[in-house]
């Protein structure tokens, strides 16, 4: 314990007192409120309402309206975030090979039987989970990151060499990935497509008919509430997150001899 | 003495709050690596624990597999894959 | 006794994550693992994701509150009025919705960095890697 680790001590303890203390005689406000917020009241009364046509969405579940209808510019750029750290993996271990024949066994027989029998069952509980992002409480994210989870568990117990002989390699994923980012584009701009060559009044991100413009996206399918745009920007979002967190993984992975190429490559570029 | 049933939440809400702070000192103090690892996800499941109880479900769907599944799993392996114990 | 049990639980969360941010921050800053370091640093960050949801939440006196789903269709405007007055407020959820995914991803830029720096120094003690860029440079 040198000086510099006493001193940030005592200043951390200092700032915890001083917080506490001003927590607990609600110097920052009261604790917990006993009613909404004006703007957080609107958007639960607008989210599901047949009888406010301009503002309204069709989508039972508030935080999903919000998420990608309200304020759905933020998630697309939150959807380029992680794409772009995707591809910062990628520029970083620039030069990597994928060898097959190095030799893996994985885990025992046990393990390997109970381990296919789960994994399918773990990606269609993610989809289901992504398709009824608005009506229960789920969505893109939430189904791409269950999914993800089989993916770990086939690299855990199967080692790389199976996933090779499956046919999967990186290549393939990132295609997946690029595909469902050029969708989630294409399904932005749609409206403004029909608008455009119908010649009638339509906005970039639009779901639902608003005052000065009739075209909406459909809203139910057979019987059941469909919220539009919502839907499908949900199933696309579950292959972008499936695709790019399992690319991630497959790539820090790698082994020792498929990642020595990378000094050469950087060497080569000098 | 009798408890109030409806009381149950926040005595809950108490008991995960105190063992998380308990799990953070842990995880702070201790030097094998791989034991670390164990104990940020378990601090992982009590504050999803305090998600639930604070009314937030699509939160708990996202951070159980990201918390749970997908980040230690990666740093169990950058840990064999480097050092096991600091310092 | 069940008011001052609802306050008592209220501050001891709040309290409670002001010192988890402390010690995780005491963590990162001065540890000389880098794996400790990114160990402590997601912590961190989910101890202030969990501090902003608790701004959301509302206390209503004799019953428990509900997350922000409407729940039957066909509705009536009598059930859209109890659910704006039983609900959560929706919009820190989404917000931090948002800002756990970009954790995620600067998360997995961050594992493929320190992998990195081990293939390159031979080591992740930040003290050891001091000593010898020190060195090195006294025999220039």
């Amino acid at each position: 314990m040198n000086r510099k680790d006493v001193i940030l001590a005592l200043s951390l303890a200092l700032l915890v007192l001083a917080l506490s203390l001003t927590i607990t005689f609600e110097g920052l406000g009261p604790i917990t409120p006993t009613d909404l917020r004006s703007i957080g009241a609107s958007f639960i009364l607008n989210s599901y309402n047949p009888w406010s046509i301009g503002l309204t969405s069709f989508s039972l579940n508030a935080v999903t309206a919000i998420v990608w209808d309200y304020r759905g510019l933020d998630t697309i750029y939150e959807t380029t975030v992680l794409f772009a750290s995707i591809v910062a993996i990628l520029v970083v271990l620039r030069g990597y090979i994928e060898l097959r024949g190095l030799g893996a066994k994985g885990l025992s027989d046990i393990a390997k039987c109970a381990t296919k029998i789960i994994i399918p069952l773990i990606v269609v509980y993610g989809l289901a989970t992504a398709i009824h992002g608005h009506l229960t409480p789920g969505g893109g994210f939430q189904g791409g990151a269950i999914a993800v989870v089989a993916a770990t568990l086939a690299t855990a117990v199967f080692s790389i060499e199976y996933l090779y002989e499956w046919g999967l390699n990186t290549s393939k994923l990132m295609l997946l990935r690029l595909s469902g980012l050029l969708a989630i584009v294409l399904t932005s701009l749609s409206i403004v497509i029909i608008g455009v060559l119908s010649g009638s009044n339509a906005y970039i991100l639009q779901n639902m008919a608003k005052n000065d413009s009739i075209l909406s996206m459909p809203r139910t399918l057979l019987d059941t509430p469909l919220a539009g745009s919502i839907f499908l920007y949900n199933l696309f979002e579950f292959l972008i997150v499936f695709s790019g967190l399992t690319f991630a993984i497959m790539v820090l992975i790698l082994r020792e001899d498929e990642l020595k190429n990378i000094n050469e490559v950087a060497e080569a570029y000098e | 003495m009798s408890i109030d049933i409806s009381l149950i939440p926040y005595i809950v809400i108490i008991y995960s709050s105190l063992l998380s702070v308990f799990i953070t000192y842990l995880v702070v103090k201790e030097r094998d690596l791989l034991l670390a690892t164990v104990l940020t996800l378990t601090q992982g499941i009590s504050y999803s624990l305090l998600y639930l109880l604070l009314m937030a479900p699509d939160l708990v769907l996202t951070y159980i597999p990201v918390s749970v599944g997908v980040v230690p799993l990666l740093l169990f392996l950058l840990v064999k894959k480097t050092e096991r114990f600091e310092r | 006794m069940s008011d001052l049990l609802i306050s008592l639980a209220f501050r001891t969360a709040m309290i409670a994550f002001v010192f988890n941010t402390a010690i995780a921050l005491y963590g990162v800053l001065s540890r000389p693992s880098l794996i400790k370091k990114f160990l402590c640093l997601i912590m961190f960050t989910d101890s202030i994701n969990i501090f902003a949801i608790f701004i959301g939440f509302r206390y209503i006196p004799g019953s428990y509150p509900s997350p922000p789903i409407l729940e039957d269709i066909p509705t009536s405007v009598r059930d859209i009025e109890r659910l704006i007055s039983m609900a959560v407020d929706p919009l820190p959820q989404a917000m931090i919705l948002t800002a756990i995914v970009i954790g995620i991803a600067c998360n997995m830029f961050l594992l493929s960095l320190i992998l990195m720096y081990y293939k390159h120094y031979g080591t992740t003690d930040i003290h050891v890697t001091e000593e010898a860029e020190a060195y090195e440079e006294t025999l220039e």
